[in-house]
């Protein structure tokens, strides 16, 4: 094997620690805006689209002043024109404070939960609130234990405990319990350790650096650390933000065997969620926690039915309620549930309350910019002419179907094992032959319909194959 | 020119505030770590009074040594252990408050959640399934 075909093996293997998963939206990184709230035309995996990515810009920034809770918002357009992606951003930009739940609306039916109670937790998986815990605790470096067995045998030790940090030392007095609990967690000198003050509970954090010589042999889980500086006696503050679904959840387990006879069935009491609504607001008001309104994103709203658009205008009104955003990409369509059509296949009342942004298709430059950002995500590399007939394609047929070819050309060009790093035209034509289009694929069918298995003609007879 | 200068002038002014900022936080916890070192002496002068029980101790006040009665000894302790308590509190809050400032000064966003009152422990245990263990 010669040196060039051991290099070439080499840079093959790609790195598989930082494997993520690729899907379809993941080059969006954000809304990208600048400083002033308007959209750049290209930038953070955003091409184009200005209009509707200023408008998102906005809802954003209201959502980050939380000066919209309960309202909701309809991102509109034909397929392909960037609604889920437009969401992905905002997402994205919103950043981690923010909880953000993004369902699907073919997602609430189900057989284990009703339809209502899918949208419930999904409401409230959108809600989080922020509460603190605090501890005093004793963190330092132990010196020396000296413990002191009584003479007499009445048992009960006494002891000292010396601890220091960097700045200061000091020495405690031990009672039993926590002379048991030193010895039950084999502290010795030179282990760094935290003791709850309040719950009495030790810590061993590691040991020493100073100490690392002592020993010539060590345990396996032998674990170095810095003597800790500052005062001996610190404060521990930890906030958390929990969402209210989750709260919901452990307060509705059925515990021991009750559960057998009553049966789990997922769904939470409403009266357990009023209680801790009232319990939530109570602390609001003590200011022991803050309530964090976030978003939901409802995809293909136009699945819901007439009785989730119900419970939706109902839940908006709450006085908890997230921000609610959804995409469809239906025309003037019959309401599922009912025989009547409306816009974008929602109930009038429904869309009355709602902002709508809607979203244009690209144009050509746009469709080639996106199918370069692509590329790249997927680190497929294209010849001039290549990336121009795939743009093409593109264009004449869909942005998807041209995203889907990269992956396929891809493949078919590591399969052919060619000295070129870029994929030519050859390659191309030969998956657009093997793959194609709905465009394409209905045309056949209009062709070659009588062929096909359970073909229904005019006059209502089914034919079969023969 | 004139442009220039204010702009490099904006710069200094942010520098001077952010400094000044982050000194009396460095400050504060100097004060801290004394205030914590004196509180830890008092205890175990506490304790060695309870084992030891003498009928008058020596007290030490700066450079002055004065003898005194147990029992007035005692109170005296603990009265300033009561002090620095307090004082150890209000500069720990003051320490947050300056944090934020110097977050603000900085640009970077505020987290305004550590002003939120600790939950007792009947409510910490309520939750405690949803809350991770977190050791510092």
């Amino acid at each position: 094997m010669t040196l060039s075909g051991i290099t070439r093996q080499a840079s093959e293997m790609k790195d598989l620690t930082k494997v993520d998963r690729i899907g379809a939206h993941s080059h969006i990184r954000g809304l990208g805006l600048d400083e002033f709230l308007q959209p750049k035309k290209i930038s953070e995996g955003m091409v184009g689209q200005m209009n509707a990515r200023r408008a998102a810009g906005l809802i954003m920034q209201m959502i980050k002043e939380s000066k919209i809770y309960g309202r909701a918002v309809l991102i509109a357009g034909e397929p392909g024109t960037g609604k889920t992606a437009i969401a992905t951003a905002l997402f994205k930009s919103l950043g981690r404070r923010t909880p953000f739940t993004i369902i699907s609306g073919s997602e609430i039916f189900s057989l284990e939960i009703s339809k209502s109670e899918a949208l419930m937790q999904a409401f409230r998986k959108s809600i989080a609130v922020k509460i603190k815990e605090e501890t005093e605790i004793i963190e330092g470096e132990v010196v020396e234990i000296t413990i002191d067995r009584p003479a007499n045998g009445t048992g009960n030790k006494t002891g000292k405990l010396t601890m220091k940090t960097t700045d200061m030392e000091t020495i405690y007095d031990l009672g039993q319990k926590m002379i048991d609990s030193l010895t039950k967690e084999k502290i010795g000198a030179g282990d760094v350790i935290i003791i709850d003050k309040s719950s009495g509970k030790i810590t061993k954090i590691g040991r020493s650096f100073t100490r690392a010589r002592d020993y010539d042999a060590m345990g396996p889980q032998t674990k170095f650390v810095q003597c800790p500086s500052g005062e001996l006696q610190k404060r521990k503050e930890v906030t958390h933000t929990v969402s209210l679904h989750e709260i919901d959840v452990i307060n509705s387990r059925t515990q021991g065997f009750l559960a057998l006879f009553s049966g789990d069935t997922g769904e939470i009491k409403a009266e357990v969620r009023q209680q801790i609504n009232e319990k939530v607001s109570e602390w609001r008001e003590e200011g022991k926690a803050e309530i964090v309104p976030g978003v939901l994103f409802i995809d293909e709203v136009h699945m819901l039915d007439i009785e989730c658009f119900s419970f939706l205008n109902r839940a908006l009104e709450s006085p908890l309620a997230p921000i609610l955003i959804v995409a469809s990409n239906r025309g003037i369509t019959k309401i599922r549930g009912t025989n009547y059509e409306s816009p974008h296949g929602m109930p009038l009342d429904l869309l009355d309350r709602m902002i709508i942004i809607s979203t244009v298709p690209y144009t050509e430059d746009e469709i080639s910019y996106i199918l370069k950002i692509r590329c790249e995500e997927e680190d497929v590399k294209f010849t001039e002419e290549a990336f121009i007939l795939l743009a093409r394609v593109a264009a004449e047929k869909s942005l998807r179907y041209a995203m889907q070819l990269i992956t396929t050309a891809n493949v078919v060009h590591l399969k052919r094992k060619s000295k070129e790093e870029a994929i030519d035209v050859g390659v191309i034509k030969r998956v657009y032959s093997l793959f194609l289009d709905v465009h394409r694929s209905s045309q056949h069918l209009e062709e070659y319909q009588a062929q096909y298995l359970f073909h229904q003609t005019v006059n209502n007879d089914v034919e079969m194959k023969s | 020119m004139a442009k220039e200068e204010s702009d490099l002038d904006k710069a200094m002014e942010i520098l001077y505030d952010i400094e000044k900022v982050g000194e009396k936080i460095i400050i504060d916890k100097e004060l801290i770590i004394d205030f914590d070192r004196r509180r830890n002496k008092n205890r175990e002068a506490l304790r060695s009074i309870q084992q030891k029980k003498p009928e008058k101790v020596w007290l030490c006040f700066g450079n002055m040594f004065v003898r005194a009665y147990t029992d007035k000894a005692k109170e005296i302790i603990e009265k300033d252990q009561a002090h620095l308590d307090t004082n150890i509190n209000a500069l720990r809050d003051s320490i947050k408050e300056n944090y934020n400032d110097l977050k603000r000064i900085e640009g970077k966003e505020t987290d305004d959640s550590f002003k939120l009152k600790a939950l007792n422990s009947k409510e910490v245990e309520a939750l405690s399934d949803l809350l991770p263990k977190v050791v510092l």
